[in-house]
């Protein structure tokens, strides 16, 4: 009879363990995975702003955000000169996919779509597939290390498409054309671009040239000159200069071919040159200007010399640009980008169509921008902005007031 | 009579001049520092690292349990508001905690059961020859390191299985054995994730998207060719070792003693374990993390009447808990001060050298190690070695587990006794039966072990660059 009662005393302690562990399998396994891939890490403004939009979006969600188990992963890639660590931060990502198994990966920014969404793509033609792997290879590759001379795809691993986990991309932060990552050619990937928008840049510059020319006695403004770095984003970036010039021969001034600086001694140039010229700098990609050593040149410190070499107003095209010392900046709003995104996974989920101006699986354009300015440079430049462009950037955080110290580089940089 | 007196007198007091001079440096070289600070730190920082400094100086000269410190430092940063009590207890709330919680109830369990004993009996009915008699005991180490985290409880558990060998003038055979006891209980202990209590301080100080990585399965594959190389060095060891010792043979009239078994016990024990395998094995299915995996085991065994609350209080290693959830802390606490980055300066020449040659910077980082460890005992030493050169990884393009591992599997290899937990005990436990030994062979054998350990790190740098880790 004891030995009854403790074998029934197991039983019953089996059958209530068993009813838990099956809760709990239960709820794990009926969570929506979704994996977000930042090409960048936390710490730049940029990344939170997109982050931000993401949280809002699954607050927002009329589906119950208990269902949803959102992973971010950073892979760091910022001013990273070397190519291993780009190898290790693409094969930690896979693993990272491997482990958590998420059916839904949203990818942000430019290297993480190479490094990490072309493996997940349903490409159908394995010739064109390599040669895509290829030239995205020796993209990322370029000016960074020399690639072995056979199986070229591999180095990134970019020749083993990843097939057990079935997912679905969702793109962020592409500036340009999302087609050179292969996207256009397979069924599983949507996303939203980061184009900037130039009518609205080409506004702000027509006030900062107007109030330039008012203060300045015998001033001149000749022309508008883009500068970027030499990355692929910043290439990409030029590419749409050139495109917006084509379709814009009237623009209030004349525009020059865009500049593409991969080092500090080029970025310089170009700077004294757009003085020489009395040309206005337009920037949006510069923070893989590299050095003397080959390290990337911090971009506080480039911004800082910039704004201060620069005979005429400097505009930024890009979030952090005030942050990292610039005047006034005109930029895409990450909060939109990261909004877009989980809002085109959740349509998926939900199996709905998504809202008219841009639909489930289709490739949406950015359409919110965000104002930055520092009230001590424009103060520093005598320059009389509308005020609607401080008080906007007040509400939004990005406006600097005038500060005792101004963070301006007294030597310029070596 | 006299002079038992003054002996029994004397002794007392050498030891608390020492105290009174460890004491002394511990309150007088961190008021110096503080006094000295120039501009370069906040006066948060100047303090955080004042008291840091303290809690240093007194487990450097082990003036009191290991946990006290490390809890003094976290309780004086959050009185004086240096750190949020979010940050500085943030330990105590973290899966390394409950992970750590979880396995100790579990290897205090293991140790309730007579698994050893009947090993020891087996050995004893088969007249086992000495070589029989070390692989049982390296089989042993090896198999405990899988669910003891403590190399001390590890070699606690194995000593009865080489205590009957020590023979009185064998000074050589004693002190060989003496020396594979000792090693076949630590050697592996930073290959598997669950042999170490460091290992989950490392695990820790990884950042959360990692970690993933670096659970129970992945930690073994990346350390592996770490432990094909002890694993042979072991077995090269126990080979040479019986080779030299002939007469080895168990004298007849030790005769076991009957073991009292509790067959339900050790095989519901064994079951757990084999369950707890399988768990990690089928991570990727049921996707729960591995702490809360061990911890429901652990509840499974209090749900079973496995445990009594008196063994619990016995065999739970507290002090240890408490430690890691106070340690763990430290890169929060650092990252939030901004030291971090202030350490990362101090330290500037050991990326240059790992750019270089990635095998000159590995023996460079190897040479830190000793160094620091011939003054410090083996946790703090790793934990301010690592909370330094982690941060690195990040320029390094070298994953931060593989600084982390290779400061660990130095920091763990030992000379003389003062250094490990392990070899103190034992060298008591010799002095204590009187048995005959050489201290001098066995310091010279670990040389070699440490040496051996060096050769590890520097034959896994190919498995971890075929692993993107490097």
């Amino acid at each position: 009879m004891n030995r009854f009662f403790v074998f029934a005393k197991y039983l019953v302690i089996a059958i209530g363990v068993g009813a838990v562990l099956y809760l709990v399998l239960d709820h794990k396994s009926s969570r929506i995975k979704i994996l977000v891939v930042h090409s960048y890490g936390a710490d730049m403004p940029w990344v939170n702003s997109i982050d931000a939009g993401i949280d809002r979006a699954v607050n927002d969600w009329s589906g119950g955000k208990s269902k949803l188990e959102v992973r971010r992963h950073y892979m760091n890639l910022l001013g990273q000169n070397n190519c291993n660590f780009y190898r290790n931060a693409a094969s930690d990502v896979r693993i990272a996919i491997s482990f958590f198994a998420p059916s839904y990966v949203i990818i942000v920014d430019d290297l993480g779509q190479t490094l990490v969404g072309f493996n997940q793509l349903r490409l159908t033609d394995e010739t064109e597939r390599r040669a895509l792997a290829e030239t995205l290879t020796r993209n990322v590759a370029k000016g960074r290390c020399d690639l072995p001379e056979e199986n070229v795809t591999a180095y990134f691993g970019l020749d083993t498409p990843q097939r057990e986990h079935p997912v679905e991309i969702v793109f962020a932060g592409i500036n340009g054309d999302e087609t050179v990552y292969g996207y256009g050619r397979a069924e599983n990937v949507q996303g939203i671009r980061e184009n900037k928008n130039y009518d609205a840049l080409f506004e702000t510059i027509g006030i900062l040239a107007e109030s330039y020319l008012a203060v300045s006695d015998d001033g001149e403004v000749a022309g508008i000159q883009m500068l970027n770095d030499g990355s692929v984003t910043g290439q990409s970036e030029n590419t749409q200069m050139r495109r917006y010039r084509e379709n814009n021969p009237d623009a209030i001034y004349p525009i020059s071919d865009p500049l593409a600086a991969g080092n500090l001694a080029a970025w310089q140039e170009s700077v004294r040159a757009a003085n020489a010229a009395n040309q206005m700098l337009l920037i949006a990609n510069y923070k893989q200007v590299r050095g003397v050593d080959g390290n990337p040149v911090p971009a506080e410190e480039l911004i800082a010399w910039t704004e201060q070499m620069a005979k005429l107003p400097v505009l930024g095209a890009n979030t952090d640009f005030v942050a990292d010392g610039g005047l006034m900046t005109v930029a895409t709003s990450g909060i939109e980008q990261g909004v877009v995104a989980m809002n085109k996974v959740l349509a998926l989920i939900s199996g709905d169509d998504g809202p008219e101006e841009c639909r489930t699986r289709e490739v949406c354009t950015a359409r919110q921008y965000l104002l930055g300015m520092n009230q001590t440079l424009v103060r520093k430049r005598n320059l009389s902005i509308p005020s609607i462009y401080e008080a906007f950037s007040r509400e939004i955080g990005t406006f600097i007031g005038v500060q005792s110290k101004v963070q301006i580089a007294d030597e310029g940089i070596e | 009579m006299s002079n038992t007196l003054s002996s029994t007198a004397s002794a007392p007091e050498d030891k608390s001049f020492k105290e009174f001079a460890a004491w002394t440096l511990v309150v007088a070289l961190p008021w110096g520092f503080y006094a000295q600070l120039g501009d370069g730190l906040s006066a948060e920082q100047g303090l955080f690292v004042t008291l840091a400094l303290a809690a240093i100086l007194m487990w450097i000269f082990r003036l009191m349990p290991d946990f006290v410190p490390g809890l003094a430092l976290i309780l004086f940063a959050t009185l004086l508001d240096l750190v949020p009590q979010q940050v500085a207890f943030s330990g105590f709330y973290s899966n390394i905690f409950f992970l750590v919680f979880g396995i100790f109830i579990l290897a205090a369990l293991l140790s309730e059961t007579s698994w050893l004993a009947r090993l020891e009996q087996l050995l004893l009915r088969k007249q086992a020859s000495l070589l029989t008699r070390l692989f049982a005991v390296i089989a042993a180490g090896v198999l405990l390191t899988l669910v003891v985290p403590s190399p001390l409880g590890r070699a606690s558990m194995v000593q009865p299985l080489v205590q009957r060998f020590f023979k009185p003038q064998r000074v050589q055979s004693n002190s060989f054995i003496a020396l594979i006891h000792v090693h076949a209980t630590t050697l592996v202990s930073t290959v598997i994730l669950t042999g170490n209590p460091l290992n989950f301080i490392l695990i820790g100080m990884l950042s959360e998207q990692i970690r993933d990585r670096f659970g129970w399965l992945g930690w073994l594959q990346a350390a592996s060719m770490a432990g094909l190389v002890f694993s042979l060095g072991l077995v090269v060891a126990v080979v040479f070792i019986a080779k030299r010792s002939k007469d080895s043979a168990i004298p007849a009239q030790t005769v076991a003693s009957p073991v009292e078994t509790n067959p339900l016990f050790d095989w519901m024990t064994l079951g757990l374990y084999a369950f707890m395998m399988l768990a990690i094995l089928t991570r990727s299915i049921h996707q729960i993390q591995l702490q809360w995996i061990i911890l429901a085991l652990a509840m499974l065994v209090f749900f079973a009447g496995g445990l009594s609350l008196a063994t619990l209080r016995q065999k739970l290693d507290w002090p240890t808990l408490i430690f890691i959830a106070t340690v763990v802390a430290w890169g929060p606490m650092l990252d939030h001060l901004g030291l971090s980055g202030l350490l990362e300066n101090q330290l500037k020449a050991l990326p240059d050298l790992i750019k270089g040659s990635l095998y000159l910077g590995m023996a460079y980082l190897i040479g830190i190690v000793f160094l620091v460890r011939l003054a410090v005992p083996g946790a703090p030493a790793f934990i301010i070695m690592t909370s330094a050169i982690l941060p690195f990884a990040d320029t390094l393009g070298i994953s931060p587990w593989v600084l982390g591992f290779v400061i660990l599997t130095v920091s763990e290899g030992f000379i003389w006794p003062y250094q490990h937990g392990v070899f103190s005990q034992t060298v008591t436990m010799l002095d204590g039966d009187g048995t005959d030994y050489r201290i001098r062979t066995i310091i010279l054998c670990n040389i070699l072990f440490l040496l051996l350990r060096c050769g590890a790190v520097f034959a896994s740098i190919p498995l971890w660059q075929a692993l993107n880790l490097m």
